[in-house]
Parts: structure tokens; sequence; C-alpha cells
């Protein structure tokens, strides 16, 4: 938000650069807002359910302790693995190897690196586009708010889906078959076509339904232990940023204006993601069957003994089932 | 900040100090909402960048058309 607000007041300060003040004054306002936020958030984000009360945010907390206790109990039943772990407990170097180590989350990770690459570069080239029509970097901004609403809207539309038909992977695959028709349309598109044509196009592909939320969640869920929990989603993270890496290199200034060769590449990304969320379910049902078979050559004393007993840890648990 | 070197490191630092936030938001979330419950929570979370950006421009807009208004410029309003 606060790069938001940084990048309003961007235009009048910039209309100031040219005269008096340079640009250092944008970034300070920037950064003395993100501070200002960062230094609320001490006060304002408890660690816990249980540790709402403190002195900013009043002395009573949030909670009765009969609404803690129901809070802290639909969570733990719900998954008893948030509770391995104390909160300010830290995830040390052998624990972190442990959870890199959880191979069955590997390929989440890999729909990670390449499933947001498809619609990066078209979303640069919007603004290119735009200014390539004779409008200001201003009023390019202006006309990237239809794919802005619709993206946002389609977000809160697919993870609701998802939540509704508890299914993950097929539903988070409706990213990318979203995106293969508007990129089909580009790569035909004749050179000499209307430029608005472009931007519709452009508009209607940037309005994909983001899968992210149900992605990162998913990955929540399969940790099956904080410490997995913890550094999964920020594993998931890394290959999503290298995921961006790759996506600023595609286009190409060979490539130019129309990107032919880059959208083709973009398309292939595409095809590739659909099959990729479909194998990694293939892949959960599979691993599930394995364990399927196992639990079930155990006798009811040895399910039992494994229970209380086991040495598995997390995900690796034989009595714990992953979600796809 | 003087040369491109300076810019680099400059960058990198501000890259590792950002880099936690996101798994960190993700992991306090789980602390209080089950996982059927977190995905919705997290589209909420990142609907906010693009309202921000339509809310933002917006607001730019409008302000902007403020112009001339009592001898000031549409920027000095916004």
């Amino acid at each position: 938000m606060a790069g938001e607000v940084g990048s309003i007041c961007e235009l009048p300060l910039h209309c100031l650069s040219t005269c008096t003040i340079d640009n250092t004054n944008r970034f300070l306002i920037e950064g003395i807002m993100t501070l200002a936020i960062g230094i609320l958030s001490f006060g304002l984000m408890p660690p816990g359910a249980c540790q709402t009360q403190h002195w900013f945010r009043g002395k009573n907390g949030w909670f009765t302790p009969h609404e803690e206790y129901i809070l802290v109990n639909r969570v733990l039943r719900d998954d008893p693995s948030k509770g391995d772990m104390n909160n300010r407990q830290a995830v040390g170097l052998p624990l972190l190897w442990k959870a890199a180590c959880d191979w069955e989350q590997w390929p989440l990770y890999i729909i990670g690196l390449t499933a947001y690459v498809p619609p990066n570069p078209p979303q640069n080239y919007l603004s290119y586009i735009l200014r390539q029509l004779g409008f200001s970097v201003f009023e390019a901004n202006l006309l990237a708010i239809p794919s802005q609403f619709l993206y946002a809207i389609q977000l809160l539309a697919v993870t609701w889906l998802s939540e509704k038909f508890k299914e993950r992977s097929m539903i988070s695959s409706l990213s990318n078959i979203w995106i293969f028709p508007w990129l089909v349309a580009l790569v035909v598109l004749p050179a000499d076509a209307n430029p608005w044509v472009r931007y519709a196009l452009l508009t209607g592909l940037l309005s994909y339904p983001y899968c992210h939320a149900i992605l990162v969640s998913w990955n929540a869920k399969n940790s099956n232990s904080v410490r997995t929990r913890a550094v999964s989603a920020a594993f998931y993270n890394m290959f999503v940023q290298s995921g961006n890496i790759i996506a600023t290199n595609i286009y190409r200034d060979d490539d130019q204006p129309l990107y032919r060769r880059g959208n083709r590449i973009l398309l292939g990304i595409c095809v590739y993601n659909v099959f990729l969320f479909y194998a990694v379910k293939a892949f959960y049902i599979w691993r599930n069957r394995v364990r399927d078979g196992q639990w079930k050559a155990m006798t009811k004393e040895e399910q039992e003994d494994y229970v209380f007993n086991t040495k598995d840890e997390g995900m690796k648990r034989l009595d714990f089932r992953f979600s796809h | 900040m003087k040369t491109k070197a300076h810019y680099f490191a400059i960058r990198c630092i501000l890259g590792l100090l950002m880099g936690g936030f996101i798994p960190d938001i993700v992991l306090w979330l789980t602390y209080f909402y089950k996982s059927t419950e977190l995905p919705h929570r997290l589209a909420w979370f990142w609907t906010a960048l693009s309202t921000c950006n339509i809310v933002g421009s917006l607001l730019a807009a409008g302000i902007l058309q403020m112009r001339g208004l009592h001898g000031w410029g549409g920027w000095q309003y916004l």
C-alpha cells in the first residue's frame, strides 16, 4: 500500500523533479510510510490467538478466554500438526534441511516455477502498447484498471471455487487454460491490426484467475508440520521469484515489437503448465495409494502402535494423506 | 548511492530483508485459520494490491481534475 500511495505521489513529485526537487524525495516518502506501517505492525499483530493482550491492542485483548479456547481447538482439530512447535521456536539448520528433504512437496515448487510465467511478460507489454498508442504513463495506469479489476474478481472466484469443491490442482489449472486462447490470438494477430484489439486481448489475458492463494494454502496443508509449513512457504516463494526471472528473459529486443517468438514460447509454457497441474494431481493420488497399501498391510494393533510411537514426522506419516 | 555496485548492493539487502515477509504472513495466518478457510483469506490478501492500484489511479485521476481551482495546480491538490 505504501508503494501505491507512493506512486500517487510520484506524479506530482515527478512534475517537481523537473523544476526543483529530485526523485530521492519520492523514495523518502515511500520509505517513511513503509517504516510507519512496519512499526505499527509490531503493535497490531499479535503473536497468536492467545496472546492478543497488549497495551497497544487493549489490556483485555481481542478475545475472552472462552473464545480463545474455541479458536485454538478448531484450528488444532482441523490440523493437529499445528501444535508441534511453539511459535517462538526457531527452525535451525538441521530442521531446515529436514524440511527441504520432504521430497513429496517438490512437485508444488515445480508448479511455482512456471505457473505464473505466461502472464508476466504481457503484463509489462500492456503499458508498452498503451504508450505506443500515445498515452502517458499515468493514462496507461488508468487503462490497466479493467484488467486489474477482473483479475481481483477472478482471484476471489477461483479460490472460492477451489474451497467449494475441495479441489486444488484442476481448478488451479484454469489459470493457464484461461490464458491459452488469448495467447493464441496474440500470436496470430496480424501486425497491422488495430492496437485497440491488441489492448483488448491483453486485458483479457491479464484478467486470468490467479491461483496463487490456492497453491500457497495447498503447500501449507500438505506440509503437515510447522517447520515444513514455514520453510515450504519460503521455498515455494523462491521458486515463484525464479519464475519471474525466467519470465523477464522471454521477450527479447530482436523479437520487437510484436514478440511473436516470445508469445509462442509462452504458449508452450502455458500448455506445459496445464499438463503439469494434472501430473501433480496424479502424483499425489499415487502417493496416497502407496500409503493406503502400507497402512492396510498393518494389523489393527500395529496401526495403533504406529499412531503413538512412530518416528515418521510431518508428511512422512503413513496416517497422513495428501490433498490435491 | 553513487555507483551501479552501490545500487545492486542496496537492492540485495532490500531483497534479503523483504524476502521473509510473505512466507511469514502465510505461516502466521495458519495459526488463526483452518486449512479450508485459509485460501480465500489469502485471496483477499492478494486482492489488496490490485485494489490499491485501482483506487490509487482513480483517485489520482479525479484529483487532477481539480487543476486550476483557487489557482492551485492539480498535483498540488494530489
